[in-house]
């Protein structure tokens, strides 16, 4: 804690001179709510090009945060647990001098997992495939660490430069034969660069690459004793390699560029986003003893967003739109395994591949308003707003031209009441979603094995309805001393997801009268 | 501004519109055609085939591919790139043929296989372990609900036990007088009594994939427990027996013998005949022994239908007059003589065609059954030794292992 408290108070030291344009009160009020605040006055915040820091509201801070949350129910994907706990310690923090601001953060988080299964891969994409995975349920234990930062540079008026950096690395493992130990990471970085190209516009642009690894490795203990370790090849289609154990290497690449037009007036403000990325993921089966390749997943992305405000008097209000297209294609490697005469080694040989193997077309949007009225301090007071959200999904497996498509909507809304109690405020937030499937469909052959244990349930999830209730109390407190302002907060939070429909899709009722409950608090030290 | 925003905004709209096109709908271009062409025993005519099926199934993702018939002889296989093991199979009124070629390579669009099928001497589906001769409790009783018979796939192709039944010889293994005649010779078949249990389904219902297997059970209890008294916390075990209540089946005969006591976890099988008058108190075999039947015919309940007068057939000899369901040998998956110890009990009520040999335990009710011998591994997958002769094929006296 004297630690934390000399990090404190060195880095208030550094801030003080930089509190620009702001009264102590209000350098509180903006630090006590500084995600508030943050996301109100900077209309690119959270963009993806990290000269935008630059105009964070907030000079300087830091923030320590430790949480803890438990998740337990029926109602989740096949390849996700029904009992859930996760402890995260994150500090966050942001720091701005005369030409260049930074922001960056870090975190640690020690998760459970009980009873999953079908899914042996961390940070592999959701979209990717080309999955490994055993079908016994075991206990998992995740651990992750994160690091992200960025810096904004403006040499000049006219021009901005700027750097992102973010690593993700972690590791999952159970102790239940077969055993699985996989190692992830992911890390990218993209500079960025903006233009003032007249008093109240200005265009951006940054891009970056992204690297990715994940290595997994299946194992077993008990002495003959085999398991089955399906290689996924979409929908379900699979081989059954099974044996005592098996070890794949994941890589990937990919890159993207965004271009933005940043416009801001004293009242208005508006960002358009336009993205496009693109992503590889290979997989390598085998370890040293032996190569076979496990697929390779290629996605092209394309999005948009647009995000408007303005503020007329005490309110302020939010518009965002955005949408995107994904072209997913999975190449798989028709392999024979040939027996070298001379060394009697073998070896898989590829004889022919398909690019078509994996075919999807996913195109998602969303749309937000946010209404915030503003208290005289500046900050908000109260927080409104509603949001929706559309994915439809087109998805192909060949050559036996398997096919499965859906459609989903999802819409919400959200309030948000935050109290100013002396120098204290109170938070109390409260929302709502349901989400509606309108259409899906699917045809894969009756003889496929993991049809009923795995294609099928899958969907069944995507396809479900169901609405989700969630309610946040938030307290902070400032710790007024001589030598600085310091912050302690307080939260709690719970969630639950209850399934509302009454259909049995595909001869299944497996999530009937089901729900999943979250859990969960913390308390953070902000300075 | 303006000029700007009119600039990307065809631009945005010309990226958006070439992610929707992609580049082709992707319908599926590596699929490649295999001919298989079949040769049969010149003792046969096509005309005589009544029935034909060709399988090809993947080495690597067990995925089967069924051909199309195009003239007699040659069929065509439209499958994904791979090898592949391609399988023949053929029905006459009396005989099955088969053949079998392994290791066929599909790398190029057109490929072309021959397969030679002969008289099938061996099945897809055999019974790898049985144990029919029951146990003593610990107070010495013959306990007779343990019996158990465990089926496996010992080929390279998924088998669906649709339609297929197990049921013992109406002669058992004392039977002093058989009093058949002729009738099994003329009709190629065996006579069946007790319960027939079998699976009713589709055809595809119950898959069973190479080297899988499933264990039928009498009743799918846990015979090691004799009794189990949460009051006194007393555990009464028999250690002479087996734990079957994770059997894959169980024969629920609760309809003849209101005593039976089912597992309700258990899918039971269906008894789609009851032949003969006798209601015995096990579903398998007798201690002393009999014929054990594992067959599959085309339609199991039209088949087994008491009205189905070319199958049921009272004895021509003696007195009993009541109508015996009849298995023909050309749908015997496999079959076993079982029979005792003792000589003057070894009356065979299967044919040499059928199973050349006998086997038996040294001892009624001494906990003993019996398990087949490995021939070979292919690929991984254990393939169990099936000559037709349960002597050869067999070891007897082994210790009850359902489903190990």
């Amino acid at each position: 804690m004297l630690k934390l408290k000399k990090i404190a108070f060195v880095l208030s030291l550094m801030a003080a001179p930089f509190a620009l344009n702001a009264t102590e009160s209000d350098t509180t009020a903006a630090i006590l709510q500084y995600k508030d605040c943050m996301y109100l006055n900077n209309v690119a915040y959270g963009n993806i090009n990290p000269t935008f820091i630059k105009d964070l509201p907030i000079d300087a801070f830091a923030t320590l945060e430790v949480s803890y949350g438990v998740g337990n129910g029926d109602f989740h994907q096949i390849d996700k647990s029904g009992k859930t706990s996760d402890l995260m310690v994150g500090v966050y923090g942001v720091r701005k001098l005369t030409d260049v601001s930074f922001e960056g953060g870090m975190s640690y988080r020690n998760g459970k997992e009980g009873q999953r299964k079908w899914n042996a891969t961390l940070y592999q994409s959701d979209l990717n495939p080309f999955i490994l995975a055993d079908s016994l349920n075991s206990n998992y234990s995740t651990e992750e660490f994160t690091l992200d930062g960025r810096f904004s540079w403006e040499p000049i008026e006219l021009i901005r430069f700027g750097v992102n950096a973010d690593y993700l690395v972690g590791t999952t493992s159970d102790e239940q034969d077969p055993r699985l130990e996989t190692k992830g990471m992911r890390f990218t970085i993209n500079p960025g660069i903006d233009f003032k190209v007249s008093e109240y516009v200005k265009i951006g642009a940054t891009g970056g690459i992204r690297l990715f690894s994940e290595n997994s490795k299946y194992s077993t203990v008990e002495v003959g004793k085999n398991a089955s370790f399906f290689v996924m090849s979409g929908m379900g289609t699979c081989m059954d390699m099974g044996g005592t154990s098996y070890q794949r290497e994941v890589k990937g690449m990919g890159y993207f560029a965004d271009l933005q037009v940043f416009w801001q007036r004293p009242e208005y403000g508006n960002l358009l986003n336009i993205g496009f990325e693109k992503e590889y993921e290979k997989a390598t089966d085998g370890g040293s003893s032996y190569q076979f390749l496990g697929g390779q997943y290629n996605n092209m992305k394309i999005s948009a967003s647009e995000r408007f405000t303005f503020t007329k008097g005490k309110f302020v209000h939010n518009f965002t739109l955005a949408a995107a297209m994904e072209n997913i294609k999975g190449t798989w490697f028709y392999q024979k395994n040939v027996v070298d005469p001379k060394t009697g080694s073998s070896q898989w040989v590829v004889m022919d591949q398909d690019d078509n193997k994996h075919l999807e077309n996913r195109m998602s949007g969303n749309f937000q308003y946010r209404m915030d009225v503003l208290a005289s301090n500046g900050q908000s007071s109260w927080t409104a707003g509603v949001n929706a959200d559309f994915v439809n999904s087109d998805m192909k497996n060949n050559p036996s031209k398997y096919y499965q498509k859906y459609m989903n909507v999802k819409a919400g809304a959200f309030v948000k009441k935050t109290f100013q109690i002396k120098k204290s405020i109170l938070s109390l937030s409260v929302g709502g979603d349901y989400k509606m499937n309108l259409s899906n469909s699917i045809y894969m052959a009756p003889s496929e094995r993991l049809l009923e244990k795995y294609t099928l349930p899958m969907l069944d999830f995507i396809a479900t309805d169901y609405y989700d209730v969630y309610g946040k109390i938030e307290t902070r407190i400032p710790i007024v001393s001589k030598r600085f302002t310091s912050y302690i907060g307080v939260f709690a939070e719970a969630s639950t997801q209850r399934y509302t429909g009454d259909q049995i899709y595909y001869g299944s009722i497996r999530y009937d009268k089901t729900a999943f409950n979250q859990f969960g608090g913390g308390v953070n030290f902000t300075f | 501004m303006k000029k700007f925003l009119l600039t990307i905004l065809p631009l945005v709209a010309a990226l958006f519109m070439g992610a929707c096109s992609g580049d082709g709908d992707g319908d599926g271009d590596k699929v490649y055609t295999l001919t298989v062409n079949v040769t049969i025993p010149e003792a046969y005519a096509w005309e005589d085939v009544t029935s034909e099926t060709i399988i090809a199934r993947n080495q690597l993702t067990g995925v089967e591919y069924t051909g199309l018939k195009l003239t007699d002889g040659v069929y065509t296989v439209l499958l994904e790139p791979g090898d592949y093991n391609v399988n023949a199979l053929f029905e006459t009124a009396d005989m099955n043929l088969s053949g079998q070629k392994m290791n066929v390579s599909v790398y190029s669009p057109i490929a072309v296989t021959t397969i030679a099928a002969e008289e099938s001497l061996t099945s897809p589906l055999v019974i790898k372990e049985f144990y029919s001769a029951m146990c003593k409790t610990p107070a010495n009783k013959n306990y007779m609900y343990d019996q158990f018979v465990e089926i496996y796939n010992n080929s390279a192709f998924t088998q669906y036990l649709d339609n297929c039944l197990i049921a013992r010889t109406e002669i058992a293994a004392n039977t002093k007088t058989v009093l058949w005649g002729s009738t099994p010779e003329e009709m190629k078949a065996v006579a069946v009594s007790s319960y027939i249990a079998g699976w009713v389904g589709d055809g595809k219902t119950y898959p069973i994939e190479p080297g899988q297997s499933v264990v039928v059970a009498f009743q799918a209890q846990n015979h090691t427990i004799m009794s189990d008294d949460p009051a006194t916390e007393e555990v009464e075990v028999n250690t002479n027996t087996i734990d079957l209540s994770k059997a894959d089946y169980e024969i629920d005969i609760t309809e003849y013998k209101p005593t039976y006591v089912a597992n309700p976890d258990v899918p039971n099988l269906t008894i789609v005949a009851k032949s003969g008058t006798q209601s015995v108190n096990f579903a398998v075999l007798p201690a002393f022994g009999a014929g054990l039947v594992l067959a599959k015919v085309n339609d199991i309940e039209a088949y087994c239908d008491v009205n189905n007068e070319a199958n049921w057939v009272a004895k021509p000899e003696g007195t009993d007059v009541t109508p015996y369901l009849m298995i023909r040998y050309k749908d015997i998956q496999d079959a076993i003589n079982v029979v005792c110890v003792t000589e003057t009990q070894r009356t065979c009520a299967l044919p040499a065609q059928v199973d050349a040999g006998m086997i038996y335990t040294s001892a009624m009710y001494n906990g003993k059954g019996f398990t087949r011998k490995v021939a070979e591994t292919v690929n991984g997958r254990v393939v169990y030794k099936d000559t037709n002769n349960s002597a050869e094929d067999f070891e007897p006296e082994a210790k009850p292992t359902p489903g190990a």
